[in-house]
C-alpha cells in the first residue's frame, strides 16, 4: 500500500481489524469487511483473529515485559487454555525465527527483535491476514533484511495474506502481487498489478510523492535515451536479464565504466574536523566502550553519511561532534580548536544537529518563534520581541521557501510531518551554522519530503557548508554522500569515497549493509564481484554517454 | 524512536532464584506490611536498628542480594538523617531543657533530642530497606498477576498498570533525548527554584504531545489484542499461596515478635501507644 505522507495509509489499516469504528473516535462511513465479516458489526477481538495489526513502532504496542508474555497476551485475553497458549507461543516464535528467546526480556533485544517479537505476538492470534504499517522504518539494512526475510516466507507459505505498508518498496517488490495507492487527499489512486503501477502508471504515482523501485526508474531512464529495454522488469534477476536482451547495453557499459573510473577526484579538501582517536562510553572508563578509536578528519564542503547497523556508534559519535555530548579533550577539532574547550555558545553558533524527532526540538509557540528565536534567543515564545528589522525579513524569506507563511503564526507542533521536519532543519540553517548534522532525516518521509530536504542540504553545502548525515538509506549514500564512514561496533570499518566501500561487497555484508539496487542490477548484468561505479541510475548513463554514438 | 538515544540501553537482569523471589508477591507484601506497622508503633533507636539488621541479612541469605547493593541506595537517608538530627536541635522541646550532650557556640546537643533523632532516622532507613528489599526480589509481572490472582483485583486495572511501568522508563528517555535536542537550538537551562516554571513549560508539551501518542497507540495495541473484550481471561501462569509461603509469613511475625518483646524485656523498647 502506497501513498504520500499524510494521506490516510495508516488509517485505513485501522479498519482491517475494527479499530475504526469500534476504538478510534470519528466520523465513519461506508462499509468494510475483512474475510467476510463486516466489521461495523462485528467485535475487534473477533476482527483481530482475521486480520493482525503490526504498527510501526515496536515499543509503543508491547503490553508486558518478557517476549513470552508478551506472545501471549492476545491469547491470554480471548481466554485460550494454557496448554494450548504455550504450543501457539512455541510456533509464533518459531516462525519469525526467533525460537529460544522465549525467557527474554522485551528491553534487552534489537530494535529488529522486538519488531519481531510484536509480529510473533500478533501471528499468535492465528490471523490469515497480517497488515504491517512500515515495519522497517526503525531498522537497520541488515534487520529489515531479515523481517523482510520472515514475512517473505509467510507470504509464500500461501497462508497468510499480507498488508504492507511502506516508502520503498525495493527489496519486497519480487513478491508484490498487488500495488495500492492513495492520494493525497485520502482517496484511491491506482490498484492493479506491480508492472502495470511501476511501468504503465509511473508518472501518475511519482507525481504523488511515491517513491518508484529503483529498478523501474533504472530501464525507465534507460528508455529515455533510447535503449529498447524489453519487458516490465521489477526484481533484480528479472532487471538483469531484461538489460541482457537490449542490444548492445552490456558492451557498452562494461566500457564506459572504465573510462569512468579512471577519471576520481583526488584534490586534498580543507578539513573542518579532525576526530583523532577517539574513545567514548556512557559510564566512563569502567563502563562498556560505544566508540573504540575512531580517527578520520571531514573537509569543509563534503556531504558525510555515517552509516552502520543500530547500536554501532552513528548517533553517539554525532553527538559528540555536535556538543551533545562532552567529548573527552584533545580528540575532537573543530577549525583547529578542541571541541572540549569550546563554550555550548560558541559550538552552537558553528555547528547545528537536527535530531530525529522534529517536536524534540521546539522551543517556541509560533512557526515564525521557531526561526526567530535561532536568530535571537531573546526573541520571546512568539518571536516578536528584540528583533530587527532585518532578522524579520530574513525569517519571512526562510517561510517563504519553507511554503509556511501562511503558517507562520500556528504552532509548530500542528504542522505535517514533513513540514516539521523541514521547519527543524530551517531552524538550524537560518543561523549560517559551518556544519549541519542529520539523525535519519528521511526516516518515514515520502519521496517528494525527502527530496526537498536533499535539496536544502545541498543547496547548504553550496554555500560551503558542510553536511553530515546518519543514514540506513543505501540510495541516498550513493547519490549525495562525497565522504561515507561506516561503524562497525563503535570502529571505523571504512571511510572514504562510497563507491570505494561497495566495491567490497563482503565488507559491505560484514558491516550489515547492502550495495544500492542499480549496484547489484550492474553485478549481474556485467558477471562481476563488485558494482564497479554503477551505484545509480546516473551512473548507468554516464557510462553509455562517456563514448561515441555507435549503436544506430 | 522512542529509544534512549544518548545513554546505555537499560537491560535490567533476571532478579534471580533466591527463597524471598519464589515467594508470593502478595504474602511479600503482606509480611513488608506487617514489619512496617510493627515499627510504626515503636519508638526506639534499638528495634528498627535491629530489624535492618536483620533485614539486610534476610535479603543476603533469602534473596541474593549483596550488603553493598542493599546499603548503595540508602546515602541519601544518611543524609536525611542529618536533616533529623538539625530539626531535632531546634526544633525539639526537651532539647532545650535537658543537659547538653556537647555543644557548639550556640548550638547544643542534648541526650533526648539525639535519641529522637536516631529513632527516627533508624526507622526510616528500615521503611527504606524494606521497600528495596521487597522490589528487588520481586518480578512486576508476578505482583502484576498475584494482585489479580490473590486479591481479586480487577484485571483491567492491573495489567493497565503494567503498561504504565512499562512506559515510565520510555518516558525518561525521552525527557533526556529532548532537553539535549533543544541544548543543541541554544536554549540555556536556567537554575534555580523561580526557572522550575520555565522548565516546566519547555520541556511539557514536546512530552506531553509524544506521551498522549504512545498512550493512544499502546491503548490500540491493546484492543487489538482482545484486551478487556471479555469480564475474564486465562492465565498462563497462575500465582499461587503454598505452604512455604505461609511459612515464610509466620517467620517473620515471629522473628519481629521476638525482638520486639527481648527487647522490651531488656528495657530498651518503648511503645508510641499505651
Amino acid at each position: 500500500m502506497l501513498g504520500p505522507s499524510g494521506s490516510g495509509k495508516s488509517t485505513l489499516t485501522l479498519c482491517f481489524d475494527g479499530l475504526i469504528p469500534h476504538s478510534v473516535e470519528g466520523d465513519y462511513a461506508g462499509r468494510v469487511a475483512v474475510a467476510g465479516l463486516v466489521v461495523a458489526d462485528n467485535p475487534v477481538h473477533l476482527l483481530s483473529q482475521r486480520a493482525g495489526l503490526v504498527f510501526q513502532d515496536p515499543e509503543s504496542q508491547f503490553c508486558t515485559l518478557t517476549v513470552e508474555d508478551e506472545v501471549a497476551f492476545g491469547l491470554e485475553n480471548l481466554g485460550v487454555p494454557p496448554a494450548e497458549i504455550e504450543k501457539a507461543i512455541d510456533g509464533a516464535l518459531a516462525s519469525v525465527g526467533l525460537a529460544g528467546y522465549r525467557r527474554r526480556r522485551l528491553v534487552t533485544l534489537s530494535g529488529g527483535e522486538k519488531q519481531r517479537v510484536a509480529l510473533a505476538s500478533v501471528l499468535a492470534m492465528g490471523p490469515r491476514i497480517l497488515v504491517l504499517d512500515e515495519p522497517s522504518a526503525n531498522l537497520d539494512p541488515q534487520a529489515t533484511a531479515e523481517l523482510f526475510d520472515v514475512i517473505r516466507r509467510l507470504v509464500t507459505d500461501r497462508r497468510h495474506t499480507v498488508v504492507i505498508i511502506e516508502h520503498k518498496l525495493d527489496e519486497l517488490i519480487e513478491w508484490t502481487d498487488s500495488v495500492l495507492a492513495l492520494d493525497r487527499d485520502g482517496r484511491l489512486l491506482f490498484r492493479g498489478g506491480p508492472e502495470e503501477a511501476f511501468y504503465e502508471q509511473a508518472a501518475l504515482l511519482s507525481g504523488t510523492g511515491v517513491w518508484l523501485p529503483q529498478t523501474a526508474e533504472l530501464v525507465a531512464s534507460l528508455r529515455e535515451r533510447g535503449w529498447r529495454v524489453p519487458g516490465s522488469p521489477l526484481g533484480v534477476a528479472d532487471t538483469v536479464a531484461a538489460l541482457k536482451a537490449t542490444p548492445g547495453l552490456a558492451g557498452r557499459l562494461a566500457a564506459g565504466g572504465a573510462a569512468l573510473r579512471a577519471s576520481t577526484d583526488t584534490t586534498p579538501g580543507d578539513p573542518l574536523y579532525r576526530i583523532d582517536d577517539l574513545r567514548f562510553g556512557y559510564e566512563g572508563r569502567k563502563g562498556p566502550s560505544v566508540l573504540r578509536g575512531i580517527s578520520l578528519s571531514i573537509d569543509r564542503g563534503a556531504f558525510v553519511a555515517i552509516a552502520g547497523v543500530n547500536g554501532a556508534g552513528k548517533s553517539t559519535l554525532a553527538a559528540l561532534l555536535s556538543g551533545v555530548l562532552e567529548p573527552p579533550a584533545g580528540h575532537v577539532f573543530l577549525d583547529g580548536d578542541d571541541l572540549a574547550s569550546l563554550s555550548a555558545t560558541a559550538l552552537s553558533a558553528k555547528v547545528g544537529h537536527v535530531f530525529q524527532n522534529p517536536e524534540h526540538q521546539f522551543v517556541a509557540q509560533t512557526v515564525f518563534g521557531e526561526l526567530a528565536f535561532s536568530l535571537s534567543p531573546r526573541a520571546g515564545r512568539k518571536g516578536a520581541r528584540h528583533l530587527t528589522e532585518a532578522q524579520r525579513v530574513l525569517v519571512n524569506e526562510w517561510l517563504d521557501r519553507l511554503g509556511l507563511l501562511p503558517l507562520a503564526e500556528a504552532s509548530p507542533f500542528a504542522l505535517s510531518h514533513g513540514q516539521k521536519r523541514r521547519l527543524s532543519v530551517a531552524a538550524m540553517l537560518i543561523r549560517g551554522q559551518s556544519a549541519l548534522i542529520l539523525d535519519e532525516p528521511t526516516l518515514g518521509q515520502d519521496e517528494t519530503q525527502a527530496a526537498r530536504l536533499l535539496t536544502m542540504a545541498e543547496e547548504f553545502r553550496q554555500a560551503g557548508g558542510t553536511v553530515i548525515m546518519i543514514t540506513h538509506d543505501m540510495q541516498l549514500i550513493a547519490r549525495h554522500a562525497t565522504q561515507l564512514l561506516v561503524l562497525v561496533d563503535g570502529r571505523v570499518a571504512f571511510v572514504g569515497e562510497p563507491a570505494a566501500f561497495f566495491r567490497r561487497p563482503e565488507v559491505v555484508a560484514a558491516a550489515g549493509l547492502t550495495v544500492p539496487l542499480p549496484g547489484r542490477v550492474a553485478m549481474g548484468l556485467l558477471d562481476r564481484d563488485d558494482p564497479g561505479p554503477f551505484l545509480t541510475a546516473e551512473a548507468f548513463l554516464a557510462a553509455l554517454n562517456s563514448l561515441p554514438e555507435e549503436v544506430s | 524512536m522512542s529509544v534512549a538515544l544518548f545513554g546505555p540501553a537499560a537491560a535490567p537482569e533476571g532478579l534471580g532464584t533466591g527463597y524471598l523471589q519464589r515467594r508470593n508477591p502478595t504474602v511479600k507484601l503482606a509480611a513488608v506490611v506487617l514489619v512496617a506497622l510493627a515499627l510504626t508503633f515503636i519508638f526506639d533507636p534499638a528495634t528498627p536498628a535491629v530489624l535492618v539488621v536483620l533485614m539486610v541479612l534476610a535479603g543476603r541469605l533469602g534473596g541474593r542480594l549483596s550488603v553493598p547493593s542493599q546499603l548503595r541506595p540508602l546515602w541519601i537517608f544518611a543524609l536525611a538523617g542529618i536533616a533529623i538530627l538539625l530539626a531535632n536541635i531546634f526544633f525539639n522541646k526537651e532539647n532545650a531543657t535537658a543537659p547538653a550532650l556537647a555543644s557548639l557556640g550556640p548550638i547544643t546537643i542534648t541526650g533526648p533530642a539525639l535519641w529522637a533523632a536516631g529513632t527516627l532516622w533508624l526507622r526510616l532507613l528500615a521503611f527504606a530497606l524494606l521497600s528495596l528489599v521487597f522490589v528487588r526480589t520481586t518480578e512486576p509481572q508476578d505482583f502484576i498477576l498475584s494482585l489479580v490472582h490473590q486479591l481479586h483485583l480487577n484485571y483491567r486495572v492491573a495489567f493497565g498498570t503494567m503498561v504504565g511501568y512499562r512506559v515510565l522508563p520510555l518516558l525518561q528517555a525521552d525527557y533526556q533525548t529532548i532537553r539535549a535536542a533543544q541544548r543543541v537550538r541554544g536554549v540555556r537551562e536556567a537554575r534555580g527554584a523561580l526557572h522550575l516554571w520555565a522548565h516546566f513549560r519547555r520541556y511539557a508539551l514536546p512530552l506531553l504531545t509524544g506521551s498522549v501518542r504512545r498512550a493512544g497507540r499502546v491503548a490500540l495495541a491493546m484492543d487489538a489484542r482482545a484486551f478487556g473484550a471479555f469480564p475474564g481471561r486465562s492465565y498462563r501462569r497462575r500465582m499461587t499461596v503454598g505452604l512455604g509461603d505461609w511459612l515464610f509469613l509466620g517467620v517473620v511475625i515471629v522473628v519481629v515478635a521476638v525482638v520486639v518483646a527481648a527487647l522490651w524485656l531488656a528495657g530498651v523498647a518503648r511503645f508510641t501507644v499505651g
